[in-house]
């Protein structure tokens, strides 16, 4: 009798323990759950990425080899910082789907943001060209033509860190220190010791807007007391706002810079001191290239008016027109730019009244081993209209600059520069030719 | 006995499954696979990972970049002599000797004694008097030789 009992009651309770699990899988049996109504996209949606992870995990447990799982799986360890795990599971989701543009472009990214250039290139470049008409494609653009850009500054691929340092430590031989005519006697060349450093915060920083205040100084230092005067401190402070994006698939990015320069001689007295605006902009009308133009203010006042302001102030307003355009090759690695510049330099004194043009072509070449060779080439011309002399002084300048540089560890960089500088005058005492080289590292974080 | 043993076990984990298939519904479910690139992007979107890149400062005038140091450490670094003077010195003027003006008290108060010479008074044109016509400058020079 009591086992009778018993099994009616054991048959309840199974019946309705199996309930709840039996809608369940109704559910299963109506259409499969969306991505984004899973717990753990929710946990992603609300950047809770530790939660996210381990839901990630879970899910992907329950549908293995789900790529799109695979893919948010790679993203929160990117976002997790573990960068290495992430590639790695991009990979293993790139070998079950190698058409899938979308997480070659999610690799782009990941490779991007932690500043590894080369992988990052190849895979915006895969995502292009699996889905040219898509969203990724549109921004894999977007990013290989800021990987081009950043390689033409010579800055470290990736995003901006919050914080940023800039130091510099160099050696330059310089055989006309003072700018002397050929011919002039005493001792002109020396050897010179630079430091440059300069700290950045980037106040607000999005895929749209980067506002950036920074704050920097450098100094020079020589063997010879000779040139003790020649010892100048210079600081700058600037406050700088780029905005970025595309229109009609055309990438750009504009800027608005105020800096201020205050530069000393070395017994503190006040050389020079100059406020600046600069509005620039620049377009990818094509991929792989650029066009950039700007203008800038300057505001200078310097100190040493010479004998009579009204003839020899060179306290100025100042107004430059540039237009650069810029061929990247070898992805990114490489460019050639030609640049056209207007001055116009409206001084407080007659003789600095100056109103010219120059041009310059310049190549960023790679080499093996991950060396650059950088090289450019100016011709200026300028004319002092308001000269009060026998005739106006007309000054005609030719500078060639060559350079080998090359990243290590990714933020370290070394430059051996030499350059050539040829200025001719109708005044013969103005005249003068200058080469200088050096050698500097910098690091950049 | 043994047998109730063993529906009592049976019913508790059945009980203990089915309350952990109902505890974690999607986890154990199949997803749904996006057919489309379209609905891929609107997930990407939706999750907030479909942006472009955030850039680094971009230096318009490379000469400002951190680092482009220029070869001159002296900010538009001028040749030494570009704030002397350059006008062509004007040559000091030849001395000449002025005519000395007649004293004071000679012009001011004649001597009662010299003979004063006769003051001449153009007469004034007659209205009805033809016009001279205009000045010719060689009759002038023919009786002024010295003017000329």
């Amino acid at each position: 009798m009591k086992r009778r009992r018993l099994f009616p009651a054991t048959a309840a309770i199974v019946f309705f323990a199996m309930l709840p699990a039996t809608f369940a899988n109704d559910a299963h049996a109506q259409g499969a759950v969306r991505f984004q109504d899973t717990p753990a996209a929710q946990a992603f949606a609300r950047k809770d990425y530790a939660t996210a992870l381990d839901a990630l995990q879970d899910l992907l447990a329950a549908n293995p080899g789900h790529v799109l799982v695979m893919r948010y799986l790679a993203i929160t360890l990117d976002l997790l910082g573990r960068v290495d795990e992430s590639m790695a599971m991009y990979d293993e989701a790139i070998a079950i789907a190698p058409g899938n543009a979308e997480l070659h472009y999610h690799r782009g990214v990941t490779a991007y943001n932690a500043n590894r250039g080369g992988e990052a290139v190849r895979s915006f470049r895969r995502a292009g060209e699996l889905a040219p008409q898509s969203r990724y494609a549109e921004l894999s653009l977007r990013y290989l033509d800021a990987i081009a850009e950043q390689y033409a500054q010579r800055q470290s691929v990736g995003k901006p860190k919050r914080f940023g340092v800039y130091a510099l430590v160099g050696y330059q031989h310089d055989d006309n220190i003072t700018a002397s005519p050929d011919g002039a006697r005493g001792v002109h060349d020396g050897e010179r010791y630079t430091g440059y450093i300069s700290f950045d915060y980037h106040v607000h920083q999005s895929s749209e807007w980067l506002v950036t205040t920074s704050v920097n100084g450098y100094g020079s230092w020589y063997d010879d007391a000779l040139f003790d005067d020649f010892e100048i401190p210079q600081y700058m402070g600037s406050l700088r706002f780029q905005k970025s994006g595309s229109t009609e698939r055309l990438p750009y990015l504009g800027t608005m810079t105020y800096d201020y320069r205050r530069v000393e001689r070395a017994d503190g007295e006040l050389y020079s001191r100059s406020h600046s605006l600069t509005l620039g902009l620049r377009v990818s009308f094509k991929e792989n290239t650029a066009s950039y133009g700007y203008y800038q203010y300057t505001d200078d006042d310097f100190a040493d008016e010479g004998f009579d302001p009204a003839f020899s102030s060179r306290d100025a307003d100042n107004h430059l027109v540039g237009l650069r355009q810029t061929w990247f090759f070898a992805d990114g690695r490489g460019d050639v730019s030609a640049e056209l510049k207007y001055e116009r330099n409206r001084a407080d004194g007659l003789n600095f009244d100056m109103e010219g043009v120059s041009g310059t072509l310049s190549a960023s070449l790679p080499l093996p081993a991950a060396w650059s060779l950088n090289v450019s080439a100016t011709y200026a011309e300028e004319d002092y209209d308001r000269f009060a002399g026998p005739v106006i002084r007309e000054t005609t300048r030719r500078q060639a600059s060559i350079g080998l540089s090359r990243w290590f560890a990714k933020r370290f960089n070394v430059r051996l520069d030499y350059s050539y500088l040829d200025e001719k005058s109708s005044y013969d005492v103005l005249d003068f030719d200058r080469y200088v080289w050096g050698l500097s590292v910098s690091y950049a974080y | 006995m043994r047998t109730d043993r063993r529906i009592r076990a049976l019913a508790f984990f059945v009980f203990a499954s089915a309350v952990a298939a109902s505890a974690s519904p999607v986890a154990a479910q199949p997803l749904d696979t996006p057919a489309s690139l379209a609905e891929h992007e609107q997930i990407d979107a939706a999750m907030g990972v479909l942006d472009g890149p955030v850039w680094k400062p971009v230096w318009f005038n490379r000469d400002h970049a951190p680092g482009a140091l220029s070869a001159s450490p002296f900010y538009k670094q001028q040749p030494p002599g570009a704030q002397e003077d350059f006008r062509v010195p004007t040559s000091p003027p030849t001395p000449v000797a002025l005519p000395t003006p007649p004293r004071e008290p000679d012009r001011l108060e004649p001597v009662p004694d010299s003979d004063p010479e006769p003051e001449i008074v153009t007469p004034a044109p007659s209205p009805n008097s033809p016009d001279p016509g205009p000045i010719i400058i060689d009759d002038i020079c023919s009786e002024l030789v010295v003017l000329c």
